[in-house]
Parts: C-alpha cells; structure tokens; sequence
C-alpha cells in the first residue's frame, strides 16, 4: 500500500522542496562488524563511511 | 484505436474498475507501461478513493511505477538546484516548460508523470549566453551531424539537446514554443512576460493559462501521434487547474495575444467530446464555436475512438496536416530532398570510398 | 493466435504468438503445471509479443513488449532470445523488490546469495549447488522484499553458456540440459531444468543469510574463502543491483538490513570440489 508520507512527498512543489535541503540530511547504517554505509538524500549517493576515498554508487539504472 | 481501454480507464475509472476482468486489466497494465501512465493512473486511483476496489497485483504494479516517478522528481529537482547557479545572475528570464514546470508547480497532474529531459525557455536574443553559460557548467551538446546542426539552427525553436558531462541530464534550451520558421507566427512574449518567478529560485514557471496553450499547440501544430492519449490527458488536467484558478478569461484573451485560437479550439472540442470537460464547454460556448467541429479536433477523435480504417486514414491526414504547419512547403521540401541527400553522402564518406 | 501464459510467480506473463514453435520449445523448459492456455479472469504481469514480420531479407521473429521492441531473431534463437526479453521486461518495470544480479539458492529456509557480473563462473556454481541439493531460488535475479527484507524466488530454467555446459554434462550426468542454442550473443547458451525441489517450492520465500561473492581463478591451487567487510559488501550489492538507484532510501534501508543480517565472502576458487566442500562446512 502507498502510505500518506510516499503521496506527501510527490504532492511536493519545488519551492518546497528547496527549502527542505537546508539541512542535508544523510541515513547512515552501522554493520555489527564495524563498517558503515552512508546515503545522502540529496544527492542520492551511497558511500563508505570514514573511507578517506570514497566510493560511490552511480546514479544511472542498470539493465540487463 | 490499440489503446481504447486505457482511454476508457482514464475518461471514467471508477466505472473501468467495476467492469474489468483479468483480461482488461492485463491489457490495461500492458498499455499504462507502454503510455508512459502507470503511476499516473495510480495516483488517480488513490485520489479517487478507488484503490480498495483494486485487485492487489495491479496496485503493485501501481506503486512500482509510483516508486520510478518519485525517483524522477528527485532527479529534476536535484538538478534544478544544480542549475540555480548558473541562472541565479542572468539577467533575463529563465522558464520552464512542460514536465519541468508541472513537477516544479506540484500539478496534480504531475504525480506520476514520466519526463526524458528538462525544457526551458528564454529569450531569443538571449539564447546564447544561456547555451554559454550552461556550457561552462559542464553541458555539451549532444554530437550532431553539420546538417542537423544547422537544421536546429536555422529553423527550429530550439538549441541542439545540451548533456551534461557527469550527470548525462538533457537541457532543451528553447527560444520559442515553435518553430518560428513555419507556417504559425506565435508571438510568445506574453508568456515570457506574464511568467511567474518560482519562491526561493532562479527560474520562472507560464501561467496555467500559458502552460495549456503551450501543451495545445505542442499537439496540436504537429504530425506526431505517438504520445497522443498522454497529451490529451494532460490538457485535460491542465485545463481543470486552469478553471480552478479562474484563468478561463484569461486564457481565451492569451490565445488571441498569441494567435493560437486554433489550437486553443481543437483542444477543447476535444476534451468536451471525451471528458464531458465543463471548463470547455464554458469556453466554447462562451465564443460560440461549440458547433462546428475543427478539423484538428475531428483528426485526434478519430485517432482515438475511430474505427481501424477511419482510424488509419485519421493519422494519414494528421501527419499531412501536421506537417503543414511545421513548415512552410519549401523548406519542407528542402528538408524532404536535402537530408537523405547529405546522408548518402554522410555513408559514402563513413563506410564506402576506398581507402 | 495460439497465445500461451506462463504461470510462473512472483511474475506471470502473457505470451502473444502466431507461431506454435516458441509454446512447444518452453514445454521442454517449464513444468506442465505451469504452462497454460490464456484464462480471461487471470490477471498477467507482463506481456510478451513473438511475431513473425516482413524484414526487408526474411520474416524473423520479433519479440517486443507493446510497441517497445526487445529484439529481432531467427527462429533458432528464439529461445534464448525470449528468455532475456522477459528478463528485460521484469528489469525495466519491477520496482517492488529490489532485484540485485545474483543467484540465489537455500538450504534449511536460509539463503546463499551469489551476486556477481557475468564470467565469474556465477551460473555455473549455481548449478552444481542445486545438483548438489540445494533449492534454486533464482540463477538471475534476487528479489529483496522491501517491506520484510525477506527474498521471493524466481523459479526459471537456468541459464547455462559455453563450456559450463560440457561441465555440468560431465559432472552430473542425469542434470538436464535443454534447447541448447549455438551462435547467439552471448555463444552458446543452454537451459538446465530447476530440481523438482525447486519447482515445488516456488513461491516459498527464504531469509537472506550468506553472501558470498565468486570469482573463477583458474590458476589457483587452492581456494581462497575472505571474510568481506560488510560496508564493502554493500556496496559491491548496490552496484550490482537493477533497481537500488530507483529505490533511493527505501533500497538502502533494506539492503542494509540483508547486509546486517548476513556473513559477508569473496570466494576465489578453481576447483569446484573444494566450493562444494567448503560451502558445505560453511552453511
């Protein structure tokens, strides 16, 4: 089911939009081996926390 | 017409959910993905209040599509806030258009809606450092053969696409809505003047009144057919919000401005005709052309809800109309003979003189 | 018309065709269960279209979805051809799961996951842990349901090219390999039928709980099993993924509690006595 937040989030105007990335927010994952992954919701990409060279995740689709 | 279900599920779908079978709704799947509609038509499902009525596999595929959109809002808006600082200081009007302007807008009628690339306008004395100041933002333009280049050039609306090097995003830098060297003379200076600035941005948004008449002579001064059924249900919505908004006077007032009664007329005989639409009815019989059914009009029926053969013969006189309009006869002739002429030369070069 | 369904699960598909030659070739590959004549009150995920058409030199099969043209083939590929235009379909319009580029089989309702890109002996190791007992979940596509993180099989015939189809021959004589086709894209290219284990079970999801990543060495002696940090693993997952870009969040957020729930390898190996043995001890 579609939840109100997933329509919320589309009803969004891009003024809106705008004013929320003031604070750039990221989701960060802690694995219990130690290691960690972070996603920013900006920009969408993914990388290695605490790497001095970050990897990341490309923002294009793959198909097959 | 192919697509008649998908039509019957976007001019009544609480009445199309009521009715549908497996079958129906296996074709309605298959032609939602094809139109570019699923996620719209689940957006107006949820609207609607319709969604509990939805056997599950379709809401599923419903919200996958809802998951893509979401993904393509993100992805323009991201971009548009890379953008900002190349137009934040132009000293003129930068102007979206299309997909970019109903997302940025929030239309209701952008949930959902799918988009390939970002379409801005601005003026035409201005084109250039607009094309410059992008270029040094990282955009290029897409490789072109000499002959479309010039072809872009000299007689269509707009720059070549410009790409973006790292993103691979797609600007269509417009100085006009249409080809200024066809048939039609749009004056689009209304539109640039009337264009509302969007909060907290750099970029301007048509008023609805313009967004419709826009979207109009898009379908409406061509020969394409191809994305007919969405077009269609964009005006449709497009229109809804322009009542809404009280912009019926307004629009009618606009077209005369632009010299696109025309279109403005095709568009609402058609969308009486399908949706029954009240703000068309209003306008057409407000100027009393309720009556006579323009040919644009009676073309795009046709292609919809005609019969095979009347169908057929619809978009054999729709592509000769369109391109009509496009073009004045000698450079479509022009066009006609010298392209294939430069491609034969283009293959001699490329792959058949001896080396 | 002799249009045909294959009932396959989480995906179904309608398969419109003039021609009886494709129905008759995938009876060879599908359970007769599952193969079935067109049902009006069904309703079928996706749409296949294999039409002959006038082509300028011939009249080859065109296989398209709509008006969105997959390929054009003889009829020799056809097999082959439909197989990865299906494949294109569910990559192109899926976004329920979140589908990474692995094989997936299981093994007392826990699931090895097996990501990796196309020449590191993949699908080979696919098939001989299912000829070894295993049950196929997937040799193509794992389906990551984002609401439980849990993985949804899909039962396919497995994809077998060039020599791994000799090897797997030779190493077990009674698997069966079917509708093997020479010359196409990808060379040759041949279907091993999924255990009847696997058939029975295909719609009984597994939790993820291995994820190991192979790689073909032939030079090595002996097999090399490291622990990956699991921030790597991630990480080499979403690459391999169709959809996690589209997914944004919500792919992160259950990729991550896979990778949280799961021990993490890089497997380079020779010879495959020593995986079975080793995944054996392992699992």
């Amino acid at each position: 089911m579609v939840t109100l937040s997933d329509v919320l989030s589309v009803c969004q105007s891009y003024p809106q939009w705008l004013q929320q990335q003031h604070e750039t927010a990221l989701l960060q994952t802690r694995f219990n081996d130690g290691s960690s992954v972070v996603f920013s919701l900006l920009t969408h990409e993914t990388s290695i926390a605490g790497s001095a060279e970050v990897e990341s995740v490309q923002t294009e689709a793959k198909s097959i | 017409m192919l697509a008649k279900p998908l039509l019957d599920f976007l001019t009544n779908p609480s009445r199309f959910v009521e009715q549908a079978d497996g079958a129906r709704w296996t074709v309605f799947l298959q032609l939602a993905r094809q139109h570019g509609l699923t996620a719209r038509c689940h957006y107006m499902l949820q609207s609607q209040g319709l969604m509990s009525q939805v056997p599950e596999q379709i809401r599923r595929h419903g919200l996958s599509a809802a998951r893509y959109s979401k993904k393509q809002q993100h992805s323009l808006f991201y971009e548009l806030q890379q953008l900002e600082a190349v137009f934040g200081r132009a000293d003129f009007p930068c102007v979206l258009l299309k997909g970019a302007a109903y997302r940025a807008l929030a239309l209701p009628m952008s949930y959902g809606r799918l988009f390939a690339d970002i379409d801005i306008l601005v003026p035409k004395a201005q084109l250039r450092s607009a094309r410059d100041k992008l270029f040094f933002a990282g955009f290029a333009e897409l490789p072109l053969s000499d002959y479309d280049r010039a072809y872009y050039l000299t007689w269509s609306h707009q720059n070549p696409p410009l790409q973006h090097y790292q993103r691979g995003t797609v600007i269509d830098l417009h100085h006009h809505i249409y080809p200024p060297a066809s048939a039609k003379h749009i004056d689009i200076q209304v539109l640039l003047e009337h264009a509302v600035p969007l909060p907290g941005s750099a970029f301007l948004v048509p008023t609805l009144a313009h967004l419709f008449l826009h979207a109009a002579v898009h379908l409406f001064y061509q020969e394409e057919t191809h994305r007919l059924l969405k077009d269609i249900f964009d005006l449709q919505d497009l229109l809804n919000e322009v009542q809404q908004q009280q912009q019926l006077e307004f629009i009618w007032q606009q077209a005369q401005q632009m010299q696109v009664q025309s279109a403005l007329i095709d568009a609402c005989q058609v969308l009486l005709a399908l949706f029954d639409n009240q703000a068309a009815r209003q306008l057409l019989t407000q100027y009393s052309v309720l009556r006579r059914q323009r040919l644009g009009a009676r073309l795009v029926l046709a292609m919809l809800t005609g019969s095979g053969m009347n169908a057929w013969v619809a978009r054999q006189l729709w592509f000769l109309r369109g391109h009509s309009f496009k073009m004045r006869w000698h450079i479509l002739l022009y066009h006609a003979v010298a392209k294939p002429a430069n491609g034969l030369r283009q293959l001699w070069r490329s792959k058949l003189k001896p080396r | 018309m002799t249009d045909f369904a294959i009932n396959t699960a989480p995906f179904s598909v309608l398969v419109s065709s003039r021609s009886p030659a494709l129905r008759k070739a995938l009876t060879e590959l599908y359970p007769p269960s599952l193969l079935s004549e067109v049902d009006d009150s069904t309703i079928y995920d996706f749409t296949l279209d294999v039409r002959r058409r006038w082509a300028g030199w011939g009249r080859p099969f065109h296989v398209s979805s709509g008006q969105q043209h997959f390929r054009m083939t003889d009829k020799a590929q056809l097999v082959p051809v439909f197989e990865w235009g299906l494949n294109w379909c569910i990559a192109s319009y899926q976004h329920q799961y979140l589908a990474i580029h692995a094989a997936v089989l299981e093994r007392d309702g826990k699931a090895l996951i097996l990501p990796a890109p196309p020449g590191s002996g993949k699908s080979t190791l696919c098939a001989v842990l299912m000829q070894e007992g295993w049950r196929l979940l997937s040799d193509e596509m794992c389906l990551i349901d984002l609401s439980n993180g849990v993985i949804w099989p899909y039962v396919r015939p497995v994809s077998l090219k060039n020599q791994s189809i000799a090897l797997i021959k030779q190493w077990y004589p009674d698997a069966r390999v079917r509708q093997v086709t020479v010359g196409t894209t990808k060379g040759t290219v041949g279907y091993l039928l999924p255990s009847e284990l696997s058939w029975q079970a295909y719609q009984q999801p597994a939790k993820a709980a291995w994820v190991v990543f192979p790689q073909y060495q032939p030079e090595q002696t002996e097999l090399m099993l490291t622990p990956l940090p699991k921030a790597d693993a991630f990480m080499h997952l979403a690459y391999n993924s169709f959809n996690y870009n589209v997914l944004a969040e919500e792919g992160f957020t259950a990729l991550s509690a896979l990778v949280q729930q799961c021990v993490t390898y890089r497997l380079e190996y020779a010879d495959i006595n020593q995986v079975i043995r080793e995944l054996n001890a392992l699992c």
